[in-house]
């Protein structure tokens, strides 16, 4: 008998699939295949489809019916579907970066993350679409992409965000389980936030990025992007881990135990009103101010901060556009750099070629001072929250370097979080925290290096008393 | 602008409007150069202790 799955399936969590699974309700293969069809007929409505992947997946849901015929559990991640960014090679498959450049391009292994999420069962169904080359050119619109705009599952007027557009959307749409997002400089946590997921920067040096494009060696983190915080915690808990293969590797394994962090009654949260004062959408900002008090009652001390004034997003251009130069420098020399899509992204990487290597060394040297001053900003407290994006998703032809969203003021607060949370390479997770303009709203909250666990504790409480990650985007006509 | 605003500017005060034609709009290099150039002066006008060495192998703090 063909199984057919409601609508409500699609948004699960990975847990109350896989203890579906393992009650065996249903088997890999129908699993596998009602998820790809469903992202071979969704994916392209939202340009979040790269390459659909269902021919391997289905073969490899045969092995895992195996398995689960025999009991034999791999892990909490065993026969679920997820997508991979574009990003991130899969062996003898396209890996095109989004970029009209890389069209066909192969590789003959897969990323380290795909390898160790292969290893325990996940099944990879799609390659999902991606800005071109990850954005780091400094792009106008969101169609800067060789798959067009991403688009937002909410309102397709809307963007879904970038670099990781197709993760994103994927998610929210309820067309993978789980995704794979990147993040240099807010790549996983806008997404998050304009589609409504929970995502999570890792701390630099937890995942490895062997076999992802490089956009920056010293910014890049590879990082889950999911419905829930525990499931962040479960994906997390495979793809770290250190690699010799990748030289920003920590070395440093994670395993998920959000039980048994501190009391939150023995630790600090720090925040800033500048930053709700500076959201000038009124609905936004009530939202901002309720999601604020809900994760300042979770039981923490409370404590007012500000970022020292330091000039954090020169140093983060600076880095990312010099690294890039470097990485890209090829494109530049022999013209193809002209074939992005985004005209604006092509002259942001020539022009970074005239980046002075000076220029770079005080951006490293800052950036020491920087790092000096976040760790000295956590002596006082043990997390930071702070609005993922000021405001909703902006429209698709609506150009992204005018800056939307926020007042302006002089006043500090943690507006520079994003840029000086990646400088520092400390980790960061969104939470779907509300609605304005039937969009949804993302949080933030920011701990010190390898905190993980308790960013996804706080996570987990606070989804335990919302339900805005429960919220799922109309069906696409 | 004609001579009778021109003249009820200056009569009440305020100063003429400049003579010059407003810029047309640069292109994407030029304006793509500006950026690093801005940049590149910011970063060198910072003060820093000529101590503090560059994070060559780059760890989370």
């Amino acid at each position: 008998m063909k199984i057919t799955f409601p609508e409500e399936f699609f948004f699960l969590s990975i847990s109350e699939i896989q203890a579906k699974l393992r009650a065996k309700e249903f088997k890999v293969k129908e699993l596998t295949e009602a998820w790809a069809k469903r992202l071979e007929l969704y994916g392209p409505k939202y340009n979040a489809l790269a390459h659909s992947l269902r021919k391997p997946a289905m073969k490899a849901a045969k092995y895992h019916d195996k398995d689960f015929k025999r009991e034999r559990f791999r892990s909490p991640l065993h026969g679920i579907p997820y997508g991979a960014k574009d990003l991130l090679s899969y062996a003898d498959h396209p890996t095109e970066w989004g970029a009209p450049q890389y069209k066909g391009q192969k590789f003959k292994e897969h990323a380290k993350v795909i390898t160790k999420l292969e290893g325990v069962g996940a099944n990879c169904i799609g390659k999902l679409a991606m800005v071109e080359l990850a954005g780091g050119g400094g792009y106008r619109y969101p169609n800067a992409s060789a798959t067009g705009p991403g688009l937002n599952p909410w309102d397709v007027t809307r963007w879904a965000g970038g670099s990781s557009s197709g993760t994103g959307a994927a998610v929210a749409a309820g067309l993978v389980a789980f995704g794979l997002g990147s993040e240099t400089w807010g790549s996983i946590l806008t997404p998050a936030a304009y589609c409504g997921v929970t995502g999570l920067r890792p701390t630099y040096g937890l995942v490895s990025r062997s076999g992802a494009m490089a956009l920056s060696w010293t910014m890049d983190k590879i990082g889950p992007m999911c419905r829930t915080a525990e499931d962040c915690g479960l994906v997390l808990q495979v793809i770290a881990g250190g690699d010799g293969d990748d030289p920003g590797s920590a070395g440093k394994s994670f395993y998920y135990t959000p039980q048994y962090v501190r009391p939150f009654s023995e630790m600090r949260i720090g925040w800033s009103p500048v930053d709700l004062e500076a959201v000038t959408d009124p609905a936004a900002r009530q939202a901002f101010q309720d999601a604020t008090q809900i994760l300042l009652k979770l039981g923490f001390q409370v404590k007012e901060i500000e970022l020292p004034d330091l000039p954090y997003r020169t140093v983060a251009s600076t880095i990312i556009g010099c690294e890039m130069a470097s990485i890209f420098e090829p494109l530049v020399a022999d013209g193809r750099i002209q074939q992005l899509v985004d005209k604006n992204q092509a002259a942001g990487i020539v022009a970074a070629t005239s980046y002075k290597a000076t220029d770079y060394l005080k951006a490293m040297r800052v950036r020491r001072m920087i790092q000096d001053a976040m760790a000295k900003l956590f002596s006082d407290v043990d997390v930071m929250i702070s609005p993922s994006r000021p405001g909703v998703a902006t429209k698709i032809d609506e150009p992204l370097d005018r800056g939307a969203g926020t007042a302006g003021s002089s006043k500090r607060g943690l507006k520079d979080l994003g840029a000086a949370g990646n400088l520092a390479g400390l980790p960061a997770l969104s939470l779907p925290c509300g609605f304005a303009q039937s969009l949804p709203l993302g949080i933030s909250v920011v701990s010190r290096p390898f905190q993980e666990n308790l960013l996804l504790a706080i996570g987990k409480q606070y989804q335990a008393q919302t339900d805005w990650h429960k919220r799922r985007p109309p069906l696409p006509a | 602008m004609r001579r009778r605003d021109l003249a009820s500017l200056l009569f009440v005060g305020l100063p003429a409007p400049a003579q010059t034609v407003a810029p047309g709009p640069v292109d994407d290099l030029t304006a793509a150069r500006q950026r690093v150039q801005t940049a590149s002066a910011e970063l060198a006008k910072f003060e820093i202790a000529i101590a503090t060495e560059p994070s060559f192998v780059f760890k989370a703090f």
